[in-house]
């Protein structure tokens, strides 16, 4: 799982109303390599919830994102650079997502999160 | 992408393909609720699979995985020529993604997938994929982030209108305003009209067991009667949050290798209680069972023939030398798909 995907991920148990971010807890993550495209970053970002990135890059010890951001620093390659990094670069294999409202647990296992709900939660 | 306030409809009658686009008014996006769940088709009970589903579309999947990602190759040229049309850079959600057909079609665009069917998912992922287990009629992303949606041969294997109509819902929810929507679902109306008869009409309410043929009746069928048209209110612009154009294509049926889908004349009495199809019901008829040949080799793989076998959820077919399930299928007739538009 990418961060790109956390940063959509939504718990969705009926009456939750504050299910973004979910808290990332990630237990085992590798790194891959892919080009980094400007275009498609700049493309992005107004839709990236920012702290979202910011904590879970945090959670997988990658501490070079900044708290906040804005637009123009889109013209930095430095921060492109760990942008692209932390959004498509960094690959969770296995660990757990936490909604914030429930405390529900969704695991990941081989990179693949499973978001299916009990019956009970729908 | 237009902005044009018209219905434009284009429907033809072509057997194998119609299409239908619909453009949507756009209302101010609402960021309060990632759940949006103001309006009938939101009842809790709508995101609850029904038996029918979990017996004949989820365990079915499951148990043909494999099998069924080797015969999904062939790319639908609508499917393709929407996928070239986005722009570079586009998220797209591919709700019901099955083995990832479509992921990574158009290489300048990133995808996300999902499907409910863990097996299905894991051959995505060894493929490189961007994937996770969920369900297309309550999606776990907030609202707005993709530029696109499709939904391709998903739709007609939900067994409400109710569901379906929420899993149209949400596609439209989780793309951005102006984001375009492609459905694709299997047309009531085919080519090859002799293919409807290799499908076994469903006549019974779904919350009652599919007994197999073996087995006594465990209820009085004898007030059994076709499902009806659901009644559930069309209203187009209620929930409507943004431009969207939802391109509706009814195909005829999948490209399936030789030994996928083999043609075979499917027995009728399946249950022995069960009412035969009269001539003037199959016009009405929506519901159906559709098999799947599942060759001996690659079930003694899959591993799930014994309990499949046990619990009556396949039969052996000794002379094609495969297992045969039954898949669930609402076909969708002419203007369906319409009908639920938003």
């Amino acid at each position: 799982m990418r961060l790109l995907t956390h940063n959509m991920l939504s718990c969705n148990i009926k009456g939750v109303s504050n299910g973004f971010p979910l808290r990332l807890e990630a237990e085992k993550w590798v790194e891959k390599e892919v080009e980094l495209n400007a275009d498609f970053l700049r493309g992005i970002f107004p839709k990236i919830e920012w702290k979202a990135l910011a904590g879970a890059a945090r959670a997988i010890g990658y501490d070079a994102l900044p708290d906040e951001a804005d637009a123009s620093m889109l013209d930095s390659d430095d921060f492109l650079s760990h942008f692209h990094h932390a959004l498509l670069e960094l690959h969770v294999e296995e660990g757990t997502l936490v909604c914030p409202e429930t405390g529900r647990r969704f695991p990941i296992n081989k990179g693949i999160p499973n978001m299916l709900l009990h019956e009970d939660e729908v | 992408m237009s902005t044009s306030q018209s219905l434009s409809c284009v429907q033809g009658f072509h057997s194998d393909i119609s299409l239908s686009s619909i453009n949507l008014n756009g209302k101010p996006e609402s960021k309060d609720s990632v759940s949006a769940c103001e309006d009938l088709t939101c009842s809790p009970s709508v995101q609850s699979t029904p038996d029918i589903e979990k017996k004949y579309v989820h365990h079915v999947y499951d148990a043909i995985a494999p099998h069924f990602s080797a015969t999904r190759f062939a790319k639908w040229p609508k499917v393709a020529e929407f996928l070239n049309s986005l722009r570079p850079g586009s998220i797209i959600l591919d709700a019901g993604c099955g083995n990832g057909k479509y992921l990574g079609f158009n290489p300048n665009c990133f995808y996300i997938g999902c499907d409910i069917s863990p097996p299905l998912i894991d051959i995505c992922a060894r493929r490189g994929n961007e994937v996770m287990v969920a369900d297309a009629v309550n999606l776990p992303y907030r609202c707005n982030f993709g530029d696109a949606a499709i939904s391709i041969a998903v739709l007609h294997h939900l067994s409400t209108e109710m569901r379906r109509r929420k899993a149209i819902k949400e596609l439209v929810r989780v793309v951005r305003k102006g984001g375009l929507v492609l459905i694709t679902v299997w047309a009531r109306e085919q080519e090859d009209k002799s293919l409807v008869t290799k499908w076994t009409p469903l006549f019974h309410k779904y919350d009652e067991e599919w007994i197999s043929p073996s087995s006594p009746p465990s209820r009085n069928t004898s007030t059994m009667k076709l499902e009806s048209i659901p009644e559930a209110k069309e209203n187009c612009n209620q929930g409507a949050k943004q431009s969207n154009h939802v391109h509706s294509q009814t195909i005829d049926d999948e490209q399936e290798s030789k030994d996928g889908m083999v043609a075979a004349s499917v027995s009728r009495g399946i249950r022995k209680d069960c009412l035969s199809t009269s001539l003037d019901q199959t016009e009405a008829q929506q519901e159906y069972f559709v098999p799947w040949h599942l060759p001996y080799h690659r079930a003694e793989i899959s591993g799930a023939s014994a309990s499949a076998l046990a619990s009556g959820l396949a039969k052996k077919d000794d002379k094609k030398g495969a297992m045969v399930y039954n898949r669930y299928y609402h076909v969708f007739v002419e203007g369906e798909l319409r009908r639920y538009g938003f």
